[in-house]
């Protein structure tokens, strides 16, 4: 038994517990609840007080004083006094910057948070197969992700731990073209490659609009205002859930394409190139914080380009969509948390001396008693903390930016919203720090969001990212995939990062890492490979962006 | 050994002094109550790292620097017959008036009186709060800086986190 006063349980929770005490310690508290609850209060009474504590402002020296400093620095050597430590030794900075990550429990007991949450109960037992194709169906959501600033930079493991707090969204939504992609359960494609099937958004997003008015219309509204939504399937099925027939479902489709097209058309001299997110080195900004709202339309268009027989714009090819929109994922984890982190890390598929690191997130599925495709999740905010003494630099694959951002703080849109059972894959190539004085701990990750219907900002804090992983080929199916989907884009936006990777060796990756691929949206990909491939052995005349709403 | 007082070798100081002045600026002041003094105790630390050997200190800068910043606090006080006990007046001062409605929109009610229970602590567990929450510094660094001992630290922060969360539990009752 564990006392409830027991300091270990505080330094369990701050992460100060000897590992080789750890386990031990985790045997016994799982026989004690009275210790599981207050661990669970420490761990919330910790949090409240990291938060608050890096709210303080940092007041800093006056000029005067820095001048002073200055003048000493400038100084000719002076005499050495001793060290008024008792000596020298050596700090484990990982310690500090895994502290920075502050209330960190096993990833099993961070995600499960109590909240009255019946749903575990509830969930309904299924097979993991038919899992797979529910979660295509129900990929009916934006990702969108605006890369933030950080308030101030972080000046050092403390001034990170500041910042690790994850702030209101605030940034505002790139100009991406927000539509919505929604899977077919069972498409079968043609051979020809990719065919479009566009429906409507409001039918695409019926079940959340109806099941959950209050949060989805004000959201629902934004989109409609700041961007014509059209929303793509791949195959030739429509979802059960859309409720309209075929018929109605094209024509709306046709009408909201032919809408759509101005606002997304990357030949509309109206819209800066989107360029790509550069590296960053860790020690500079070692925070990515990401407010999520994604899409996967862009993916439509490409195939539409690719399948006309032309090479596609810069603008079109939006790597995050390509990544997600052929992702696979994975069950969510068993706890009543409506959110779950998923950190995969392995070798990047075009850079041998890079790292690629994956993360997912995704929302529960609704449980039986509540109405399926519930939202479970808004303005989803991911941080992302890079411990620069394990990654020299780091780069958010994907998420391209307009080249003039427009920022206007006053219009705060509501963003970020993960609807039951979807996930967003992000994938972050790193170059390892390869100096003597590397640590092994190299990333956190915190999301941060709110639940439908309520204003309190909830927590989520996956274990700390360890140096590790195999090389690319014994990464899982869907990080050589998602890696396959990334080195596509690469490779049609022609871009910098693109590396060592030819269509050749994108069609082997991903052949390889298809595995079940329920509704063939991965097939669908090999066509866009096959594609774009053809389309290069002939380059010269592929190269003319027409129109998309002139096609046939 | 000694240590090469060269141009480029005296950069890490500056280097030091724009990563760590606002963390041991906002120490200082916790300690001392005052940003004049703090600020005097801040440029005295970082005169002495001046002078300080490299190779000795740089290996553990931040917990080198957090000791020599809370001595001097502390010889500061003693000398100027500043008694006063550890106060967060000035952090108060600045955390007054009404935040922006962003703010406090998804502001748990609970995070909100974190500061002002804490004000309630006494000021040993005060600090290792501030050293562990607010500087992220570890149970080793916390012991080394405050000559407590490691199992005192630990201690330390179990009760005062025990005491936190008593109060806010009474304060949640009562507003319920």
């Amino acid at each position: 038994m564990i006392h409830p006063d027991d300091p270990r349980l505080t330094a369990y929770v701050l992460g100060e517990m000897p590992a080789a005490e750890r386990g031990e310690f985790e045997k016994i508290l799982q026989k004690s609840p009275e210790a599981l609850q207050a661990l669970e209060e420490i761990r919330r009474t910790a949090q409240c007080l990291t938060d608050e504590l890096q709210r303080e402002p940092l007041p800093g020296l006056s000029p005067q004083h820095r001048e002073t400093i200055e003048k000493q620095i400038s100084l000719p050597p002076p005499k050495l006094v001793p060290d008024t430590l008792p000596g020298s030794r050596w700090v484990d900075w990982g310690v500090i910057l895994a502290m920075a990550a502050c209330i960190i429990l096993g990833f099993h007991l961070t995600l499960r948070e109590k909240s009255g949450d019946t749903a575990q109960k509830n969930k309904p037992s299924s097979i993991a197969g038919a899992k797979d194709v529910r979660r295509g169906v129900d990929r009916l959501f934006h990702w969108n992700v605006v890369e933030k600033e950080p308030s101030s930079p972080p000046r050092d493991s403390a001034a990170i731990e500041k910042n690790l707090q994850l702030k209101i969204p605030h940034a505002d939504p790139l100009p991406s073209g927000k539509i919505n992609g929604a899977h077919a359960a069972k498409g079968s494609l043609p051979d020809t490659g990719v065919d479009m099937d566009l429906k409507n958004l409001k039918n695409a997003l019926s079940p959340e609009i109806k099941t959950a008015p209050s949060t989805v219309k004000p959201r629902e509204t934004a989109v409609v205002l700041a961007h014509k939504p059209v929303s793509a399937t791949f195959g030739k099925k429509k979802t059960a859930a859309s409720g309209v027939s075929p018929k109605k479902q094209e024509r709306n489709a046709n009408e909201n394409l032919a809408n759509s097209v101005p606002k997304t058309d990357p030949s509309d001299g109206g819209h800066d190139p989107l360029v790509e997110n550069d590296f960053q080195t860790a020690r500079d900004k070692p925070l990515s914080t990401l407010s999520i709202d994604a899409d996967t339309s862009s993916c439509a268009f490409l195939a539409r380009f690719l399948n006309q027989g032309m090479w596609p714009p810069k603008n079109v090819v939006r790597i995050g969509e390509l990544v997600n929109r052929f992702a696979r994922f994975h069950p969510f984890p068993k706890g009543s948390h409506p959110l779950a982190i998923r950190v995969e890390k392995g070798g990047c598929l075009w850079n041998p001396k890079h790292r690629l690191i994956l993360v997912e997130v995704s929302g529960r599925e609704s449980s039986a008693k509540e109405k399926p495709g519930v939202l479970v999740a808004r303005e989803v905010m991911i941080q992302m903390e890079f411990n620069p003494a394990g990654v020299k630099a780091y780069r958010l694959i994907g998420y391209e930016k307009p080249l003039r951002q427009e920022t206007n703080p006053s219009s705060r849109k509501e963003t970020g919203t993960i609807p039951a059972g979807a996930s967003l894959l992000t994938l972050y190539e790193i170059i390892p720090e390869t100096g003597a004085a590397r640590t092994p701990d190299l990333i956190s990750v915190k999301v941060q969001y709110k639940q439908p219907g309520g204003d309190k900002i909830k927590k989520l804090v996956a274990s700390p990212i360890k140096e590790g992983g195999g090389n690319f080929n014994s990464a899982s199916e869907d990080f050589r995939f998602a890696s396959g989907a990334a080195a596509f884009g690469q490779l049609l936006r022609d871009s910098k990062f693109k590396g060592v990777i030819t269509f050749d060796s994108i069609l082997q990756v991903a052949e390889q890492a298809k595995g079940e691929d329920l509704n063939r949206s991965r097939a669908a990909f090999l066509n866009l490979v096959r594609a774009a491939k053809k389309l290069a052995a002939q380059k010269g005349t592929a190269q003319d962006p027409r129109h998309p709403s002139s096609l046939p | 050994m000694n240590s090469d007082h060269s141009a480029a070798d005296m950069e890490w100081v500056r280097e030091a002094l724009r990563q760590h002045e606002g963390p041991l600026t906002r120490y200082a002041m916790s300690l001392t109550g005052n940003l004049d003094l703090a600020r005097d105790v801040v440029q005295d630390t970082f005169l002495r790292l001046c002078e300080a050997d490299r190779a000795r200190v740089e290996t553990h800068l931040a917990e080198w620097l957090f000791t020599v910043c809370r001595n001097r606090a502390f010889d500061l006080r003693r000398k100027e017959g500043r008694m006063t006990p550890f106060t967060d007046s000035m952090m108060q001062t600045q955390k007054a008036g009404d935040p922006a409605p962003s703010e406090t929109a998804g502001r748990e009610d609970s995070t909100r009186q974190a500061m002002e229970i804490l004000k309630t602590l006494p000021e040993n567990q005060r600090e290792v709060i501030r050293l562990k929450f607010q500087n992220g510094l570890s149970y080793q660094e916390i012991s080394r800086i405050t000559s407590l001992s490691v199992s005192n630290v630990g201690f330390l922060l179990h009760t005062a986190l025990k005491n936190m969360r008593k109060q806010m539990m009474q304060l949640e009752g009562e507003m319920s």
